[in-house]
């Protein structure tokens, strides 16, 4: 009715250009199999000499959907939360999907069930979940769904599906760095070990530094901040035994190796430092970082491609952990002793 | 696994177990469905024993039922839970090590011929019995003597098969087990569950009940605190569960230390390299340094290397007075042939007075009749009074009240700032947290970390450690 003397081009008119029916065209649209090359060829070439757009209402009305992909995110000021947020939007845009997102902060009282239900009847066709902790991975076992779910958190799941950075990996690779330099006593700095992203950095930190025969030594727990670090870089009575330390994030490594300088002691002379992020300023601090990078874009389209698979009952791509790459710059060398 | 449609085999209503002055399990609900493993949680003493005992006719119940298939039972004893099809694995020192395979297996359910015992059938019924296990490369005639211990683990749970029960009670099962003997009985187990068999399972394994397990109970003083499927349960509320502290409440209770001890001084006063004991601990290094508090801390800690006999030396002795007690060490150290005089007996236990704010008066009456905390503050001050260099606390503050827990705390937290090596020991995260300067982090009988404590670190913090250790 709409459409009826409007200038606007309809689903019949290219229906009727390209000979088929207004049913062959609905399928070319929504990418259903089984249709003739040739005979999607000719709807699309209609379809553009209309210069035809389909109605987006009316194209969630005819298939229920809305391409739209509904995303909460937990502690949305951090760095990696936001980065992920960011990236995931993107990658839906890309895809054809509108993003709507949902941000619980800490002490909300806004339950993560309260945004689910939000995000079920604003009609999102599925949720992505930003978990990064492992208080926000409890709060949504209890949580009832109608539409599929990704979680993006730092360990596989048997109930959830999941992707996530393989932050194993990049400690790993972290270790193996310093170890190939010569270290064999190294410190580490976590993060808050209830974020699942610092847990698995520690965890797979003492795995391999085990691994390697490094001195094992108390971590030391941090908050994320370069505050924290720098505190506790100060506060080191002499230069201390271990040579090298791990910081689970940029923040941290760069409050470091500021508390260090402070302190009298030289980066990497002294002590070599590795972060974990590769933040923008990383390659711009004195020392530049050596760090690890997380690559939030290709996180961003795996979590979209698996969610459009689960939307459109496709197979879902097994791609669960993305690659991490060590970006060796100026804060780490050889320990003293060595030289 | 939903087991919900289908109706449990067992269920446990209001069970209330009294031992001789204190309540052993109050108002507990259990049930078991066909065909699932209930993995029991708990720490020690949380009533995991007495609710099997219920369960296998061991234990009396004050109050509540005991259904099977719906109908209301009472069990006499192990025979008629038996007869109900509710087996216990016999542990491997019940089996007879003169037998072989097939003998202990069948033992007291020989079969019968017209003449005596028909060997090959039971010989037959017993191979039966192992192949249903997947046994089957274990020969029947092999004398027990030639097994090793995993392998008759694996006989004495033949033996309680071998009936076919519909329940089967698995009691720290894997305790003697290394990781390849486990994931053998892993297989055996889920072959029955698989089968239609109820397992009733406790370990102190936390990794190994998340992985066999499709629901679990906790226990906790004897009640029960939760009942959910293994999927839905997230390692750190499990945890929680078992402690007794909501989530939230141990994310609230902070480290009260402002700044890191990070660098120690000098060679350490203690060491202690690849302490452990097959079962109890694997090797673990130990080290103290002068002036610092170290606390081995897990959700589910077993006995660390002290053993039960120096607990019986170190106790206090029933008959002495306080005083006694207190001058026992220094007298033991000093050698029985030079007594303490009495200006320096007087000297030393004024000290302790003062320290430990002991009241003067309690000190010569029998020591078995202060409190449990004044009895505390009196072994607490036995060994202080020789001026250790490392001192081994073993829940120092256990049973006893608020002001008395602070002031031993606050004593401890001197004496390392004096110069002594602290090792503390206790099933207390808070106060762990709050005292110790270094945290080792125990699981499944294994270290699996070490915090330096400092304002980053909460109860939650060492809960979370263990809780993300199981990639």
């Amino acid at each position: 009715m709409a459409n009826v003397g409007s200038d606007k081009p309809n689903i019949r008119q290219v229906a009727t250009i390209a000979g088929v029916s207004h049913m062959t065209v609905s399928r070319v649209l929504n990418d259903y199999p089984n249709i003739k090359p040739e005979t999607r060829r000719r709807v699309l070439e209609a379809i553009e000499e209309l210069d035809y757009r389909p109605n987006l209402v009316a194209r969630a009305l005819a298939t229920q959907r809305s391409q739209r992909i509904g995303v909460i995110v937990e502690s949305a000021v951090a760095h990696g939360p936001t980065s992920i947020l960011r990236a995931v939007e993107l990658a839906a845009r890309g895809a054809g999907y509108s993003v709507t997102p949902v941000a619980l902060l800490e002490g909300d009282p806004l339950t993560p069930q309260d945004a689910v239900d939000s995000l079920t009847t604003q009609g999102v066709d599925a949720i992505c979940v930003i978990a990064p902790r492992s208080s926000s991975v409890a709060a949504l076992r209890r949580v009832a769904m109608s539409v599929p779910m990704l979680v993006i958190k730092a360990d596989a799941d048997p109930t959830f599906l999941t992707v996530s950075i393989d932050q194993n990996a990049g400690a790993a690779l972290v270790v193996d760095h310093l170890v190939s330099l010569g270290h064999r006593d190294i410190l580490h700095v976590s993060g808050p070990l209830d974020w699942l992203d610092a847990r698995a950095r520690e965890r797979a930190f003492h795995t391999r530094a085990k691994s390697w025969g490094v001195r094992e030594r108390p971590i030391v727990v941090g908050d994320w901040s370069a505050d924290f670090a720098y505190d506790f870089a100060i506060g080191l009575k002499r230069l201390p035994d271990f040579t090298a330390i791990f910081a689970a994030n940029d923040d941290t490594a760069i409050g470091l190796i500021h508390g260090l300088h402070e302190r009298g002691f030289d980066v990497p002379g002294d002590l070599s430092i590795v972060g974990f992020d590769d933040v923008p300023l990383a390659r711009h601090f004195l020392p530049p970082l050596t760090t690890v990078r997380q690559d939030f874009q290709a996180l961003g389209s795996a979590a979209v491609e698996m969610l459009r698979a689960a939307i459109e009952k496709r197979e879902i791509p097994q791609v669960t952990r993305i690659p991490t790459e060590l970006v060796v710059r100026e804060s780490t060398a050889p320990p003293r002793e060595a030289r | 696994m939903t087991p919900s449609p289908v109706a449990p085999i067992v269920e446990m209503l209001g069970i209330t177990v009294d031992f001789p002055g204190m309540r052993a399990l109050d108002d507990v609900d259990f049930r078991l469905f066909p065909g699932e493993v209930h993995a029991l949680m708990g720490e020690n003493g949380a009533g995991k024993s007495t609710l099997i005992g219920v369960l296998t006719g061991t234990r009396r119940p004050v109050a509540g039922m005991l259904l099977v298939d719906g109908d209301a039972r009472e069990f006499s004893g192990v025979a008629a839970s038996r007869a109900a099809g509710i087996a216990t694995v016999f542990q491997e020192a019940q089996l007879s090590p003169n037998l072989s395979v097939a003998e202990n297996v069948m033992l007291g359910r020989e079969r019968r011929a017209r003449f005596g015992i028909d060997w090959r059938r039971t010989r037959a019924d017993a191979a039966r019995a192992l192949v249903r296990l997947g046994l089957d490369e274990l020969d029947p005639r092999t004398p027990l003597t030639q097994l090793s211990p995993a392998q008759k683990q694996l006989v004495a749970l033949a033996r309680s098969v071998v009936d076919e029960p519909r329940v089967l009670v698995l009691d720290e099962p894997t305790a003697s087990l290394d990781q390849a003997e486990v994931a053998t009985l892993m297989r055996v187990i889920r072959g029955l569950r698989d089968g239609g068999t109820a397992i009733l399972f406790v370990s102190h394994f936390l990794e190994q009940a998340f992985a066999i397990s499709d629901r679990m109970t906790v226990l906790r003083g004897g009640t029960k605190v939760g009942e959910q499927a293994t999927r839905d349960l997230e390692r750190a509320d499990l945890i929680s569960q078992m402690l007794g502290k909501d989530i939230e409440g141990l994310r609230a209770l902070g480290s009260e230390r402002k700044a890191h001890h990070y660098q120690t001084e000098g060679e350490p006063v203690l060491r202690a390299d690849g302490i452990g004991r097959r079962g109890v601990l694997a090797p673990t290094d130990v080290e103290v340094h002068r002036g610092e508090i170290v606390s081995p801390s897990a959700a589910l800690r077993r006995r660390i290397s002290r053993s039960s006999e120096s607990r019986r030396t170190d106790g206090i002795i029933a008959g002495l007075t306080a005083r006694e007690n207190i001058l026992l060490s220094l007298q033991a150290v000093r050698g029985w042939t030079r007594p303490v005089s009495r200006a320096e007996q007087a000297g030393l236990v004024d000290a302790c007075i003062d320290a430990l704010h002991l009241d003067p008066d309690e000190l010569d009456r029998p020591v078995e009749l202060l409190s449990g905390g004044t009895q505390q503050k009196v072994m607490l001050a036995r060994a202080l009074i020789v001026r250790p260099h490392v001192l081994i606390l073993d829940e120092p503050t256990r049973g006893i009240d608020v002001s008395a827990k602070l002031e031993i705390q606050r004593r401890v937290s001197r004496l390392a700032a004096e110069g002594t090596a602290v090792v503390f020991i206790s099933s207390e995260l808070e106060e762990v947290v709050r005292l110790s300067d270094r945290i080792l982090v125990l699981k499944d009988r294994e270290k699996i970390g070490e915090l330096s404590n400092g304002p980053g670190v909460t109860v939650d913090t060492v809960v979370e450690m263990i809780a993300a250790d199981h990639a």
